[in-house]
């Protein structure tokens, strides 16, 4: 995975986020953790556009093997609206390790 | 008269010592000059239909990089709309909300630019009066690429600088050759040189337009959410408004126009993808011993870089409303 194919990930998660979040009127309590959540892959993301940096690094595809992982569980329950707990513990673990790529940034 | 001028750059360039030599005939010297220039024509489509194509590609860069900050700001609004939040002066000075500082930005224009000078210059060495407007290309790319490296400052990324450095460097050495070589060899020399940086530019430009169509996919289903939002909201009460769940219905449809429309702006990624390659088949041919099959590669990669320029083109005009 290249920064342009994270980034691309990291929207995918973001678009998926948004049709679940659809699913619940605002100001309900998951519609609001599903914002926040929203609201930090958002921020991550535009951090990754705004900075350049190395993703031909080992720590780099370290990173984007556990991001994959992380997807890989998402995608189980993400488009299942009766299991929203489990979508937003997979997202809050991806999200961890968006957290620790934005961290590779110089 | 040079009538080396006239002559293409292959190898025949070089009969007229060989003819000297040879002790040819005038209508055998004539017959290699009609060659040349038929070759040199030969060249002049390709490369024009490439320039016309790269102006749009290029073009349509510039747009996407102009509204790269304009997007990351409205969104950021209706976000804070649709969570009734407060809006403050200081949340859209935030430089965290721009995607592309001033500095940045400028320096992307100012590549965009020299590029365009590049492939301007290509495209006057081609044409049948290049011996006097070859200068001016040349001095206009010049200006571009001095542009260009003043827009290095500080705030724009190392990565940007070093890649867009190569490219100044090479489109210097371009500048070079049109002046003081002759025309027909510094066109040639001209695309072989810039192989390797014009191709690490583009590839540049193709990755961050990309990633701002990222952005825009991402604000846009956002907006998806908020359309269906106030729809379901105003649908909820006790006594609907009709009105105001038409406007409501209305601003969905819309919304999912664009959405649905959203894969044809892909096409500036791709764009600059068939431009690098259309850029390779023009430095395969410069170097090739110019045989019709090398012409057919070259007209061939041309035509489906002028296909995804005029779709890039019409979409960014039709969509962006420009």
């Amino acid at each position: 995975m290249d920064r342009l194919e994270l980034i691309r990930l990291i929207c995918d998660v973001i678009t998926e986020i948004d049709v679940l979040r659809s699913d619940f009127r605002r100001g309900t309590k998951k519609r609001e953790r599903l914002d926040d959540i929203r609201a930090e892959l958002d921020f991550l993301q535009r951090k990754l556009v705004r900075h350049a940096f190395a993703d031909n690094t080992e720590e780099f595809q370290t990173l984007t093997t556990s991001l994959d992982q992380a997807n890989a569980e998402l995608r189980q329950t993400i488009n299942d609206v009766n299991r929203v707990a489990d979508t937003l513990e997979s997202l809050v673990k991806f999200v961890g390790v968006v957290q620790k790529v934005v961290g590779l940034i110089p | 008269m040079n009538y080396s001028n006239l002559l293409p750059n292959t190898p025949v360039r070089h009969f007229p010592r060989a003819i000297k030599a040879l002790g040819c005939s005038v209508p055998l010297f004539v017959l290699l000059l009609l060659i040349g220039c038929a070759q040199k024509m030969a060249y002049r489509e390709p490369i024009t239909r490439f320039q016309q194509a790269s102006t749009v590609v290029i073009e349509t860069a510039r747009v996407y990089y102009r509204i790269a900050n304009k997007g990351e700001r409205d969104a950021e609004i209706d976000w804070r709309v649709a969570r009734r939040e407060e809006i403050r002066v200081r949340t859209l000075n935030d430089k965290k909300l721009r995607l592309l500082g001033a500095d940045d930005l400028a320096a992307r224009m100012a590549a965009l630019d020299a590029l365009a000078k590049h492939g301007r210059l290509l495209l006057t060495l081609a044409s049948s009066d290049a011996a006097t407007k070859a200068k001016d290309a040349a001095n206009s790319l010049d200006d571009a690429i001095v542009r260009l490296r003043k827009s290095f400052r500080d705030e724009v990324s190392e990565d940007f600088k070093k890649k867009a450095e190569g490219f100044a460097a090479i489109a210097g050495e371009a500048v070079k050759l049109a002046l003081e070589v002759e025309i027909a060899e510094a066109l040639d020399k001209t695309i072989v040189a810039s192989e390797k940086n014009v191709k690490t530019l583009i590839s540049l430009l193709r990755e961050e337009v990309s990633m701002l169509y990222e952005l825009r996919r991402k604000n846009l289903s956002a907006a998806r959410v908020s359309a269906t939002d106030e729809y379901n909201e105003e649908l909820a009460k006790k006594k609907s408004n009709p009105l105001k769940l038409q406007q409501a219905a209305d601003r969905i449809k819309k919304v999912e126009d664009a959405w649905d429309n959203l894969p044809l702006l892909l096409g500036a990624g791709p764009g600059l993808d068939a431009m690098e390659r259309a850029h390779q088949q023009l430095v395969d041919y410069a170097r090739s011993g110019k045989e019709p099959q090398d012409l057919a590669a070259l007209v061939e990669a041309v035509d489906a870089f002028v296909t995804r320029a005029t779709v890039v083109g019409e979409a960014t005009k039709t969509i962006l409303g420009i």
